[in-house]
């Protein structure tokens, strides 16, 4: 729908959606509203946000004197807060009132310079001017709110809540943009003019092709400001494309009139950077966002919660962590949930300590032996199985926190040393006194979770369930990383003990859940972390649901029966073919549900080819109904082998379907090896591309073992028509998906070559 | 986890890297017996580090024990069943 109707005066009364809040003018915090008649409407408010300041009674009164005169200071005041997360009794603290959310941090380095870095302790100097101005007026992104201007500033009446489960979300505008660089390299760069920019929203689609550069941008304007849209999504917006964009306005002498935001504001050029992390074992690779205002601007290729859980998902994380769209688009979800724990300590009276305050409990070797691991595990018994059962905790980390009231606070307090609530194994105390800060966030999460996965069954409608699904699906994220975000070094409310706390109470979970299978008559096949695989021949599936029943009143935790397998397969470990290797089976539920995990399939970096190759033998092997007919289905799993190997050597697979996606897990110069992804960087960069750490890069194998490394493989960017892919290396990769897949039988690379080529064969080299 | 203390599967790897002088020595049906005697304790790496034992050595000779004992109480197990057999009585 076309629409002019921005409002930029400010209205008595309005009632509708909170779109975006950023800071504006000094002192200023400005407020873009969907009214309920679809109006969207830019308000104003005065904010002044607050830090506090702890330290000794007579040094703080000090400060007060030498704060007078300060330009970021607007008024200042003593309250009684908890000054550390684990005091028992609140302090007197000074409040600072700032002129403006973006004098934060010069003003808290100038407060620790006058201390020293010793004396003054400043705190909730974290919070971004948005989150503030959302906490301090108990609001949150499209909460539905009715906005009285009053002479004070802007006064909220909230009419929705976070833990409503039903409620409205405004008929969102969403537009995709799109630009394709008339390009004269094989890469792209700043120096080529647009070639064509496309522009979806609703069934409307605008291509712009024509006229002077200078033309397409004003054009590009044009449609953005008649379209009107709240969501602006790119892909490599924050990379890469409103860079460049911002470039060819400047060059064409239009970045005066180039503004995409709903506000004035024009267009900043930015130069594209970002930030590499490591998290799980992985490295990552964040370009800097590019924020719009007055719209929300998501990258495609830079959101990890949306990709996971669309954009229902998206707003549910927003809206329960009280985080901007944009932000909440972006941030991991460990800062997302830092906010969500910042809000709940605000409203306990809980000053938000600067640096991570609360040290690890001394401990000794032995301790340390002891309370140092990870969940339990339950080697697999390799091979084929028949009917087997698996069980499931829901949440068990985020459950056993909150049960267990485990929070930097309240792990070894100072309260109750003689508390009855104990950490297996490590014996330390827990509060009983209170709860803590990342229980209650986490009961609330774990509670809204659990109630949509239950409407989520109960809808009939399908959009209903897909909605309760993505809903679920976000909280789900928060509760994944919730755990591993307890024991991160810059939590504020991360504790430790408290991380390895879990881990013991999960061990525990785990053990007692296996033993009462045990008294039930059923076999442990496999066990991981929160997951019990169980036999017991002939046994119904009420004895399954009955134990399930026990387990969760035994611990707590509520346990699923997952379903029954038709059979599963653990498979053998390569090195040592007796031991079976902890999540990498399959297997064909009865209800058809095939499950696959650890398999190439599952990789990241698996090519397409070889992919659609391992599908189709899972698929074929899936028709069997039990092990012995797997085994007899075997011949056709190898026979859809020589399909594709056949495909491969007429020529047949196209060569996008060849690729390998790898990560680059460090910078380029501090690989010591020229592997494969290594190449094709050196060629990217060699072409004016940047690569990070993190960054993933797309090659095909050309000539996988040729002296002259660079020969190896082709960057997918790079490659040119009539390129021939390295035929032996794929042929490889086939037979040790398959060799993977049918391990269990004994199957190795070698074998499946004779398997395929009816022969014996002498030497790899010979693929 | 694993933040300071190593796993106690990589722990346990390295302790057959002590025994590689050992090894050396062994013919090879000796050698094939060695590495299933060491697939032993792969097969209770869980429970050993559970346990929590500082000296490893401890519960890998209890897992090799635990598995013997159980070979032991199947081998047992299929004699039994045999001499239940009428044609196999003496």
């Amino acid at each position: 729908m076309l629409s002019n109707s921005n409002q930029t005066f400010s209205p008595d009364k309005v009632k509708g959606w909170i779109l975006d809040a950023y800071p504006s003018n000094e002192g200023e915090i400005a407020v873009w509203i969907i009214s309920e008649s679809g109006e969207r409407i830019l308000l104003t408010d005065n904010f002044h946000p607050k830090i506090y300041v702890s330290a000794k009674q007579d040094v703080i009164e000090s400060l007060i004197g030498r704060l007078y005169n300060n330009p970021d200071v607007a008024n200042w005041s003593f309250a009684y807060k908890y000054a550390q997360p684990t005091d028992i009794q609140k302090s007197k603290v000074l409040e600072l009132a700032l002129k403006d959310c973006r004098r934060t941090q010069t003003l808290t380095n100038t407060i620790l310079r006058m201390g020293d870095y010793m004396r003054f302790q400043v705190h909730n100097c974290d919070l971004k001017g948005d989150r503030a101005y959302f906490f301090s007026h108990d609001i949150f992104p499209l909460a539905t709110v009715e906005v009285k201007t009053e002479k004070a500033g802007l006064q909220y009446t909230l009419l929705d809540s976070v833990s409503s489960t039903d409620y409205a979300i405004p008929p969102l505008r969403v537009m995709k943009l799109g630009i394709e660089i008339a390009k004269k390299n094989k890469i792209a760069d700043f120096k080529d003019p647009i070639g064509t920019i496309q522009v979806s929203q609703d069934q409307k689609e605008i291509r712009i092709d024509s006229g002077e550069e200078a033309e397409k941008l004003c054009q590009l304007v044009k449609a953005v400001h008649e379209l009107d849209p709240d969501i602006l999504v790119t892909s490599g917006g924050d990379s890469y494309l409103f860079a460049y964009l911002a470039e060819r306005a400047s060059i064409s002498n239009a970045l005066s009139s180039f503004t995409l935001s709903r506000d004035s504001m024009i267009f900043a050029p930015k130069t594209p950077s970002g930030k590499t992390y490591f998290s799980y074992g992985r490295t990552f690779y964040r370009a800097t966002p590019v924020r719009l205002f007055g719209r929300i601007h998501i990258d495609e290729s830079n959101t990890f919660i949306l990709s996971e859980a669309g954009l229902d998902g998206l707003i549910e994380v927003a809206r329960i962590c009280r985080v901007p769209l944009h932000t909440a688009a972006r941030n991991s979800i460990g800062s997302s949930m830092s906010s969500l724990q910042f809000y709940q300590a605000i409203k306990d009276d809980v000053l938000i300590p600067r640096n991570k305050s609360i040290p690890e409990a001394f401990k000794s070797a032995c301790e340390l032996l002891i309370g140092d691991r990870g969940g339990f595990v339950y080697e697999p018994r390799v091979g084929t199985h028949d009917h087997v059962g698996e069980v499931d905790f829901s949440n068990m980390y985020p459950s056993l926190m909150a049960n267990n009231n485990i929070s930097a606070e309240t792990v070894l307090c100072k309260c109750c040393p003689d508390s009855p609530l104990r950490i297996p194994e490590l014996n330390y105390h827990i509060c009983t006194k209170r709860v803590g800060i990342v229980p209650k966030t986490l009961r609330f999460v774990v509670d809204k979770r659990t109630y949509y996965k239950k409407m989520k069954k109960e809808a009939s409608d399908p959009q209903l369930k897909e909605l309760y699904d993505k809903r679920q699906i976000g909280l789900k994220w928060i509760l994944v990383t919730c755990f591993g975000y307890l024991g991160y070094k810059n939590a504020k409310f991360g504790t430790v003990d408290g991380h390895i706390g879990v881990c013991a109470f999960g061990r525990e979970a785990l053990l007692k859940a296996s033993r009462t299978a045990e008294e039930q008559g059923f076999e442990v096949i496999h066990g991981i972390v929160d997951s019990l695989w169980l036999k017991k021949p002939d046994a119904a599936i009420e004895e399954y649901e009955n134990l399930c029943e026990a387990i969760t009143k035994q611990s707590g935790v509520p346990i699923n029966f997952e379903g029954r397998y038709k059979w599963i397969v653990f498979l053998p470990s390569k090195m040592h073919p007796r031991i079976g290797v902890l999540n990498r089976y399959y297997g064909v539920m009865e209800d058809g549900k095939i499950k696959v995990r650890g398999l190439e399939i599952r990789r990241r970096d698996t090519s397409r080819f070889v992919l659609d190759a391992q599908t189709e033998m899972i698929n074929t092997l899936a028709t069997a109904n039990n092990s012995g007919e797997l085994r007899r289905k075997i011949p056709d799993a190898l026979e859809v082998v020589r399909k594709y190997r056949k495909k491969l050597l007429d020529g047949e697979v196209p060569v996008w379907d060849l690729i390998v996606t790898k990560l680059m897990s460090r910078k380029l110069e501090r690989y010591r090896q020229h592997v494969s992804q290594v190449i094709a960087a050196e060629q990217l960069i060699k072409e004016g591309v940047e690569i990070h750490a993190g960054n993933s890069v797309k090659f095909l194998f050309t000539h996988s073992d040729n002296k002259r490394h660079e020969r190896r493989v082709k960057a997918a960017q790079l490659i040119e028509k009539g390129v021939n892919p390295d035929t032996k290396k794929y042929l490889m990769l086939l037979y040790a998906s398959a060799a993977n897949l049918l391990s269990f039988e004994g199957y190795t690379t070698e074998s499946i070559y004779d398997a395929v080529r009816g022969q014996k064969q002498r030497s790899l080299s010979g693929f | 986890m694993g933040k300071i203390v190593e796993s106690y599967k990589m722990a346990l790897e390295s302790e057959t890297s002590w025994w590689s002088g050992f090894t050396r020595t062994l013919r090879n049906e000796e050698l094939e017996a060695f590495n299933a005697l060491m697939d032993v304790y792969r097969v209770y790496a869980s429970a050993a580090g559970n346990a929590t034992q500082p000296i490893l050595f401890e519960p890998m000779v209890m897992s090799m024990r635990l598995y013997q004992q159980m070979y032991l109480q199947k081998l047992q197990k299929e004699l039994n069943a045999l001499k239940q057999q009428p044609n196999l009585q003496p």
